[in-house]
């Protein structure tokens, strides 16, 4: 068990509904550096406004 | 020549006036009636709320940018609808309460040809005893000065735990039928992200309560994201967040009470909890503005106009059905209200045919269930189609087509800050198409290209650009017509 969820497991009372998360997929020191990589997001940044753009045509106008 | 007004300055209502303003001839007059004499970009209130950014950076005034578009603005909150005119004259019109201080409490009536209804959400604290930051436990971020308090309350209890003492944190949803999941989940992480700045997180235990039975719902049934050749959901993509950032979540609630420092809620199994708090943002439910109608005659037809929950009845199809039968046709496509082909109802004002999200009750039957979204994104959709539809109406006659946005067919895009700083900020970054799954058209309910969720800096960067861009387009500034909604 890893030290960050022994410790999230002690914070939470006994009898208590907090959802288990235990099964929730952590990300990895590599993703985590990724997340914050300033030349991998620049790109994630325009790849993220052309998925917008790309909605905006497809579904703003609906006309027939 | 012909008169339209806009009841409501929000996402929706100040998109219509704009558009309008730019569509129709001259000779044509638009008024906007909004009790608020500014306009304010909810999204950021978020920043607000955690003291990362100033109530003045997210409203601005509406009268000089009404005056530079030669727009009427009635500073007043519509009362009544009269769409059939009155005893003294057959031409429509909506009753006003003035709310600017020169003209307090005056009253006025205000005849329209066309009308457009954006009065958004009421706010129902009121739905949860002890609810909400008017005489209630709870803070709240959905308007800007519910932000400021929040944040206000926010830094004491970040006081408190600096000098050595712990503090249980609640944020999510202050009733079973809330909706807004997303600005919930938004405010959670930013909390956290202000803990660890201030080097407390670790003394602090941070709860998300919401009503939604998984996480990841966000009130749209959830989503199917396609990822490294594999179909992963929504829920698992949130889940890795909370258990990344030790976020605790409570799943499936409904708050029935909240006294001083404890909230009382009940679960899907009907089970009853209590959940002690130092520190507590809950939404309120929202429901339709409490608009009246009337017959020429005086007689009260709030019913034919208004489904139960204050939300105007649109051409979408009401018809009861079991969640297996809901379909992406029961949506609406033109907003246009039921019996009057010159009133449009946008935004969170119109009345959605059901929810989005898997229908709950718990074992009491009590509802559990978020109620469907209306984000900014197919706001401000609804608000320029409306006012195309009117604009065409006005220069072609009464039989031009009405233009169409159904959220059954139209994309949204939820970047939810979790975390600020242009080097260390971060946002989970959502985008779903269309809205309403339409499970006729795609296995998974949606278009799995443009249904995507990723966690990084660039999101923090679209939320900021965000920011500034529908600011620079609610001021009119130039160009603004060419940002899309
Ligand atoms: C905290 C928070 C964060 C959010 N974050 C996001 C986000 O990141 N992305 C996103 O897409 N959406 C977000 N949303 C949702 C978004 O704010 C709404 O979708 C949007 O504001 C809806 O637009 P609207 O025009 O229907 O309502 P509103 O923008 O609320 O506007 C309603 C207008 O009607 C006026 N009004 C009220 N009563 C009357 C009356 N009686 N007569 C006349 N006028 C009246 C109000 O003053 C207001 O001007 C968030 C919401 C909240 C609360």
């Amino acid at each position: 068990m890893s030290e960050r969820m022994h410790e999230q497991q002690l914070r939470v009372p006994a009898g208590s509904t907090v959802a288990d998360l235990s099964k929730a997929p952590l990300p990895t020191e590599s993703t985590l550096r990724k997340r914050m990589s300033l030349p991998l997001q620049v790109i994630r940044f325009f790849v993220f406004n052309a998925r917008i753009m790309r909605m905006v045509l497809k579904g703003h106008s609906q006309d027939h | 020549m012909a008169d339209v007004v806009v009841l409501g300055a929000g996402v929706s209502g100040h998109t219509a006036a704009l558009h309008l303003s730019r569509l129709l001839p001259p000779g044509n007059t638009v008024t906007v009636v909004s009790p608020n004499s500014q306009w304010n970009w909810i999204p950021s209130n978020i920043w607000v709320g955690v003291g990362k950014m100033a109530k003045k950076q997210v409203v601005f005034p509406l009268a000089p940018v009404y005056r530079k578009r030669g727009i009427r603005f009635v500073q007043a909150k519509a009362t009544a609808i009269r769409p059939r005119g009155d005893e003294t004259s057959e031409r429509p019109a909506v009753d006003v309460e003035y709310t600017a201080p020169d003209k307090a409490r005056q009253t006025e009536r205000i005849r329209y040809d066309y009308l457009v209804n954006a009065t958004g959400p009421q706010l129902r604290f009121h739905a949860t005893p002890g609810l909400g930051p008017d005489g209630g436990h709870t803070v709240s971020v959905c308007t800007a000065d519910h932000a400021v308090e929040a944040a206000a309350a926010l830094r004491d209890t970040i006081e408190r735990l600096k000098a050595g003492q712990s503090q249980t944190l609640v944020v999510g949803m202050g009733h079973g039928t809330c909706t807004c999941e997303g600005a919930a989940f938004e405010y959670v992480f930013n909390v956290d992200h202000e803990l660890r700045e201030a080097g407390v997180r670790d003394r602090a235990r941070l709860v998300f309560l919401t009503n939604e039975a998984e996480l990841g719902d966000f009130g749209v049934d959830g989503m199917v994201f396609e990822e490294r050749g594999f179909q992963t959901t929504s829920e698992l993509w949130a889940g890795s967040l909370f258990r990344e950032r030790d976020v605790q979540a409570i799943l499936g609630a409904h708050v029935s009470r909240v006294e001083p420092g404890v909230v009382h809620y009940e679960t899907l199994d009907g089970a009853s909890h209590t959940l002690d708090f130092d520190f507590a943002m809950l939404l309120p439910p929202f429901g339709g503005v409490q608009l009246k109608a009337f017959d020429r005659d005086g007689a009260d037809i709030t019913e034919h106009l208004f489904a139960p929950s204050g939300f105007m009845k649109v051409d979408a199809d009401y018809t009861p059905k079991p969640y297996d039968e809901w379909r992406a046709e029961d949506w609406p496509k033109t907003y246009q209200a039921v019996g009057y082909d010159n009133i449009w109802a946008v935004g969170i004002a119109f009345a959605p045919p059901h929810q989005i999200s898997r229908p709950r009750k718990s074992a009491n039957g009590t509802v559990i269930a978020p109620s469907p979204p209306r984000t900014g994104m197919p706001s401000g959709v609804m608000g320029k189609v409306a006012a195309m539809s009117i604009a065409d109406r006005i220069k072609h006659g009464t039989s031009a087509p009405n233009h169409e946005a159904s959220m059954a067919a139209m994309g949204a895009a939820c970047v939810a800050s979790v975390g600020e700083g242009l080097r260390t900020g971060s946002a989970a970054a959502m985008t779903m198409m269309p809205v309403v799954p339409d499970y006729q058209r795609f296995p998974t309910g949606r278009d799995l290209a443009d249904t995507r969720g990723e966690v990084g800096l660039a999101g923090h960067w679209v939320k900021l650009m965000l920011h500034y861009l529908f600011l620079y387009k609610a001021k009119a500034l130039p160009g603004w017509q060419l940002i899309p909604e």
